[in-house]
């Protein structure tokens, strides 16, 4: 199908990019893996696209001295895959499952995380990880924590005018393991479930800390406070994981399709969390 | 309706510059196939399902229907028709196909072997799982992908033996 | 001197047609660009069932770019043609809607042609969709062929009283029930087969061209049958004379049956071409979306099965109820697939005395149902395996054994079966031509490991996966049909289904066949050539096979149920046999030799005991085709036409086994091998008979485990585009394991017995057969397809004490 007609002008640097965003009837394209679909469809009619695939500046993956890590929002999925990110367990699980090689070779990561489908991989990473989401606007710039970004499906706190322009990972530590692990809508690709998850334990036997984030579940991406919450204190055992894993799905409305009603949603929730959380674990030693 | 210009692209398609006026909608698979006449490159869906459409942009295998054709400007494509070498011998990715009956309606091919470029560029000696992992991104509705996977694999190891495989000249060779 | 010629009958010689396809130089229907050409896109309902109020075209005239709009109206076309009126004998009746070039009143399927604009540009003649205004009256819908027989149920035509197409009946009807009333055993089951949407990688299309000159139209179609859709276009639909039409089949990017049929966008072209004059051709090519309603469906059967037998094993009688579902409006042998297709070889390659079928064709508001890749026989074995395994479960005994206990022998050949296709319709039936069905089935097991099944279970368990095998002794009818047995049954074509071949050596030596069938990735080009080759003693390279326009080819009816390698082949065969004949007679002419005394060896045309008096097949078309030397009566050239009917058809069978694994907490189903040993007869091609199995296995796993076409109550199309309809990938499915044994068919000089739905109709059946064997132990009698982790699940659930 052919989108609607529109205007469209390439970004020659980030000012010019951002002194075009936020106006009405404009849409931002970087690798448009999410968006060109939707206007193919005519389900998006934007009146005005403002490319911004040849930024530099947004491209790159660099480690900052405090040994985060710093993704420029233009980074593909594929250009994650062979960057030190790929050390972090639970994106390793991710990154060659998300889309197919066409995808991660477009995709961008600034991208997904703007564009907040609800069944996206990578916010859940970003959740479980406690990533942080910079966007920059002709005001300035802000970072957001990405616990609370995503607001719904398609939808972000992001400002009209802002636009992202890195994602920042938290140092790997090694007393922390992460997985990610799925189950995968057979047709699209996308996630019926996904789970996100970091168990940290600092120094003894006990998790002290964790992130654990859902995708597919509901209206959008999620952090599950209620597994969190249950892990703390907790040696790991098959039992006590198990337990954890049922709050899941804890406070949200629980999505339903032709491909998962929300009984079996629910169910994966707490299936595949639990599965997740071992495989993180695991990871732990 | 207001009225919407036409951009002016420069881009580089199998070796070759070539330039085109296109309206902002256009879809590089359609300016290739359209305004190129390079159809080879092949549309199977609406919804960047199907793979048909696969090209490489600086080796790296694209969608064509699911990228705008001014995004394309300045980049460097191969399609299909740029696979076999000057002299017309086959790329070890089109023997293999052809050896292990890796297609039957053959709509689909273009697209299988232009994603199976990009695993070969990354990956020399792929495993079978390699192989189906690396082609999710292409449905096949003929063969099952069974002898695809055999196709590519036999690339492979044309590729490893260190030639553009030679091609025969008879079908029965 | 000329060297041997290596005989490549039955050799995997590489495909010729593989060289324009690997580089990109394939041409496709959308690939051909015209001088002139416009665009046409058409406007599609969005109601299941609504009524036509207005249409109003005024703002879409003036879009940029809009040559015409067209609306039903101004059409003078009748209604599709619909061909195969589901047989006679049975006393159905026939209440037929098909569908109009465009509608005119009502609209019965969400997707079908409301609405046509002719724009220079396809981006203009969709953005001029837009400007269309259509008021419909919306009408409650029905979706399920059930339901919509059931008293209350919204109606669809006036001549359809509660949405029945026909009630057709097949075998003795008192004789199965008495069968059942004495049975030890009697299983009873519902079995649902689901809808599909077949998805060939390249959608359809059409190019109308009228000529203004000649008052010529030539249509570029994307289809299996262009000599049928040329008869049916102007015989039936357009009025336009046969002669003044010319239909071309470029390259065709899979079809899977989608492509048999007459369409509305066939003749909307010619009528759109002929309309803006000037000689301009007018394109319409499907969106991949749009063709989930403008292209035909598959399967849609709710059955009811009751097999009865003995506690010994020994199946006695199978009773059989379908609703079938044939959509808003009937496509062009919608109601053949069913009926003939389906009930006629219901009893599979069992030998039971008493079989009787009922089915049921019925309207709902879907789109129409036609043949998809088996074509009525998937559904058929779909039934019968499942019911073998049912009735195996309740008397405890092995499936595999209760199977063989049933078999057609060996030495019943040609089996005259009592019930179907054996059935005498005006002194007309149809035999099993030859089989052997126990080898395949021992072959099979021993390579899938069916002794160790159990052990298999056990460590499968270990891994919280539950185990399940599934078999399939599938038989096939196919290579239809004898025209005689078409003629006195009242089934099939409303015509003949013999095929032709023309068979010409030219002055240089090289040979052009042209085929009446036609090609959608089978490879028809290498293996024709092949037996062509072989028969002549030409090499393959020096003979091109043509097909796929009705100037230049004689006509034939096409490719479709298999029937390219028996009946077309044998076409091409008989031509041959003709150009041998007069080639020999010519080399007595030219040898001063008796025609008796002329022997033929490959290429080699010698005088008995002289061996050095020879004339090559090459020397001798020379000299004929040249015709300075005639012998009195024999015509110049090397030139002859054979059209071929079949005596019967061919009866592929074997035995396919699927393994599958369960994730017992998720309801996750793979497919971990998948063994098939199949009986095709004689392979001109080894190669590309496996390839057509791999392809045919991996659709019929993709109806089981993942693809279905979902409706909501109202009719609308859930999985309506490929993100919500899931074809298999690569990554899902296990490379093949296949086998084989070879029984000739003695139908045809090859003894081939056809390919090309085997796999399909084999694997589905194997595959549910496993799941519900992997799910057994949990106390799950059946469950239906498709397979996809939720309803696996929801069935597991159930028998923990959940809801379903």
């Amino acid at each position: 199908m052919i989108p609607n007609l529109f205007d469209y002008q390439r970004a020659a640097s980030l000012d010019e990019a951002l002194a075009l965003v936020g106006s009405p009837g404009t849409k931002v394209i970087a690798g448009g893996m999410s968006l060109l679909p939707l206007m193919k469809l005519r389900l998006a009619n934007p009146e005005r696209l403002v490319d911004i695939g040849r930024l530099a500046e947004l491209k790159g993956v660099r480690e900052l001295p405090d040994g985060r890590l710093a993704i420029g929002a233009l980074t593909t999925y594929s250009e994650l895959a062979v960057s030190p990110a790929r050390h972090y367990g639970l994106l390793g699980d991710a990154l060659p499952d998300i889309g197919d090689v066409q995808v991660r070779n477009r995709g961008t990561v600034g991208g997904a995380v703007a564009h907040c489908d609800p069944a996206s991989d990578l916010p859940a990473v970003l959740l479980a990880l406690d990533a942080e989401i910079v966007a920059r606007s002709k005001r300035g710039e802000n970072v957001y924590a990405a616990d609370g970004f995503f607001t719904g499906a398609f939808s972000t706190a992001l400002a009209e005018d802002e636009l992202i322009t890195e994602i920042r990972l938290p140092g790997p530590r090694d007393d922390a393991g992460s997985a990610y692990a799925s189950l995968a809508q057979r047709a699209s690709g996308y996630s019926i479930v996904g789970v996100a998850a970091i168990v940290i334990k600092e120094g003894g036997s006990a998790i002290t800390k964790a992130g654990i984030a859902l995708t597919g579940v509901g209206d959008a991406p999620y952090r599950a406070k209620a597994v969190e919450a249950a892990l703390i204190g907790n040696e790991g055992t098959p039992e006590s994981i198990a337990e954890a894993a049922t709050h899941a799905s804890d406070g949200v409305t629980v999505n339903g399709d032709i491909h998962a009603d929300s009984e079996y949603r629910t169910a994966m929730a707490v299936a595949y969390t639990r599965r997740a959380i071992a495989a993180a674990l695991g990871r732990l030693g | 309706m207001a009225e919407h210009m036409t951009e002016h692209i420069a881009l580089v398609v199998n070796g070759t510059p070539r330039e085109g006026d296109v309206e902002p909608r256009r879809m590089l698979v359609q300016f290739l196939r359209e305004d190129l006449e390079l159809t080879g490159t092949h549309v199977g869906c609406d919804t960047s399902q199907c793979g048909a459409c696969t090209v490489t942009i600086d080796g790296m295998a694209i969608k064509s229907c699911t990228m705008l054709a001014v995004q394309a400007d300045g980049a460097n494509v191969k399609t299909i028709e740029g696979m076999q070498a000057a002299d017309g011998s086959l790329h070890a990715l089109q023997e293999g196909f052809w050896a292990k009956h890796g297609l039957q309606c053959g709509f689909c091919t273009p697209g299988m072997i232009m994603a199976a470029s990009d695993l070969l560029a990354r990956n020399a000696d792929p495993t079978d799982d390699e192989i189906r992992h690396a082609i999710e991104g292409n449905i096949c509705r003929c063969t099952g992908y069974h002898n695809i996977v055999l196709a590519i694999r036999e690339a492979a190891s044309l590729v490893r033996a260190g030639a553009s495989a030679p091609t025969p000249t008879s079908i029965t060779a | 001197m000329a060297t041997a010629v290596q005989d490549v009958l039955g050799t995997s010689v590489r495909r010729t047609e593989d060289p324009r396809f690997i580089t990109g130089k394939g041409r496709y229907l959308d690939d051909i660009k015209l001088t002139g050409m416009a665009h046409l896109a058409i406007l599609r309902s969005p109601y299941a069932h609504a009524n036509i109020r207005s249409i109003d075209t005024t703002r879409a005239k003036t879009m940029p770019g809009v040559i015409a709009v067209i609306v039903g109206a101004d059409i003078p076309y009748n209604p599709l043609p619909m061909a195969w009126p589901a047989g006679g004998a049975s006393g159905l009746q026939n209440n037929v809607s098909t569908p109009r070039t465009l509608a005119t009143d009502s609209v019965k399927w969400t997707g079908e042609g409301v609405t046509a604009v002719v724009a220079e540009t396809p981006e203009q003649a969709i953005d001029a969709l837009e400007a269309i205004d259509v008021d419909y009256e919306p009408l409650p819908a029905v979706v399920d062929a059930e339901k919509a027989t059931q008293p209350g149920a919204v109606q669809l035509h006036e001549n359809a009283p509660n949405n029945i197409v026909f009630d057709w009946t097949v075998g003795d009807k008192d004789g199965t029930e008495k069968a059942l009333a004495e049975a030890e055993v009697v299983v009873r089951e519902r079995l649902v087969n689901h809808r599909l949407i077949p998805n060939p990688m390249e959608v359809r299309g059409d190019i109308g061209w009228y000529n203004p000159g000649t008052d010529e139209y030539t249509v570029w179609m994307s289809s299996q049958t262009p000599h049928i859709q040329r008869l049916l276009l102007t015989a039936f639909v357009t009025g336009i004379p046969e002669h003044k039409v010319r239909c071309i089949s470029p390259d065709v990017g899979g079809a899977f049956g989608t492509k048999i049929f007459c369409y509305a966008d066939m003749a909307l072209v010619m009528f759109a071409s002929k309309l803006i004059g000037g000689g301009r051709p007018v394109k319409w090519v499907e969106s991949r979306r749009e063709s989930y309603g403008s292209t035909i469906h598959g399967r849609d059967h709710i059955t009811y099965v009751e097999i009865a037998g003995r506690r010994d094993g020994t199946v006695t009688g199978v009773k059989v109820k379908t609703f079938a579902n044939l959509g808003g409006r009937l496509s062009t042998i919608g109601p053949g697939i069913p009926t003939t297709l389906y009930g006629r070889v219901l009893s599979g390659c069992y030998k039971i005395p008493n079989v009787y079928a009922e089915v049921t064709g019925v309207y709902t508001n879907t789109t129409f149902v036609d043949a998809y890749r088996g074509a009525g026989r998937p559904e058929a074995t779909y039934v019968i395996e499942r019911a073998m395994d049912l009735f195996a479960n309740e008397i405890g005994m092995d499936r595999a054994e209760v199977r063989r206990k049933n078999f057609i022998p060996k030495d019943a050949f040609p089996y005259d079966n009592p019930s179907g296709l054996g059935t005498a319709v005006n002194g007309e039936k149809i035999y099993v031509d030859s089989g052997d069905y126990e080898p395949a089935m021992d072959m099979a097991l021993k390579t899938a490991g069916y002794a160790d099944l159990e052990a298999k279970r056990a460590e499968a368990k270990t891994r919280g996966k539950l185990l399940g095998m599934g078999l399939s002794t599938y038989i096939e009818v196919c290579g239809v049909a004898p025209s005689k047995w078409i003629g006195a049954v009242g089934e099939g074509w409303g015509a003949a289904m013999w095929e032709s071949s023309n068979v010409k050596v030219h002055l240089t030596g090289k040979v052009i066949v042209t085929m009446g069938t036609q090609p959608q990735g089978q490879g028809h080009e290498t293996t024709y050539a092949q037996i062509v080759s072989h028969e002549l003693g030409i090499p393959m390279d020096d003979i091109v096979i043509q097909h796929s326009d009705t100037q230049g080819t004689p006509f034939g009816y096409g490719s479709y149920g298999s029937r390219t390698s028996s009946v077309g082949s044998t076409a091409a065969i008989k031509a041959t046999d003709k150009i041998k004949d007069k080639a020999r007679r010519y080399a007595a002419h030219m040898l001063e030799a008796s025609v008796d005394d002329i022997e033929v060896d490959g290429a080699e045309y010698r005088v008995k005991g002289s061996p050095d008096k020879k004339k090559t097949i090459q020397e001798i078309a020379f000299a004929l085709d040249l015709g300075f030397s005639l012998p009195a009566g024999m015509e110049p050239y090397l030139d002859e036409t054979a059209y071929y009917d079949t005596p019967n058809c061919t009866w592929p069978f074997g035995t396919h086994i699927a393994i599958v694994e369960v994730d017992e907490e998720t309801g996750e189903t793979d497919l971990v091998r998948y063994v098939a040993v199949d009986d095709v007869g004689k392979k001109i091609n080894p190669m590309i008979v496996d390839g057509q199995l791999h392809g045919g296995i991996a659709q019929g796993v993709g109806q089981a485990l993942w693809e279905t076409a979902v409706y909501d109550d109202d009719g609308q199309l859930l999985s309506g585009s490929m993100m919500d309809y899931a074809l298999p990938r690569a990554s899902w499915l296990p490379s093949f394991e296949l086998g084989e044994t070879v029984t000739p068919s003695p139908v045809n000089p090859l003894g081939v017995k056809g390919v090309g739905e085997a796999g399909c109709i084999a694997s589905t059946a194997a595959v549910a057969n496993a799941v519900n064997d992997a799910l057994s132990p949990l106390g799950i009698k059946h469950l239906d397809m498709p397979f996809t982790a939720q309803k696996v699940w929801h069935a597991i659930q159930a028998t923990k004490g959940g809801r379903a």
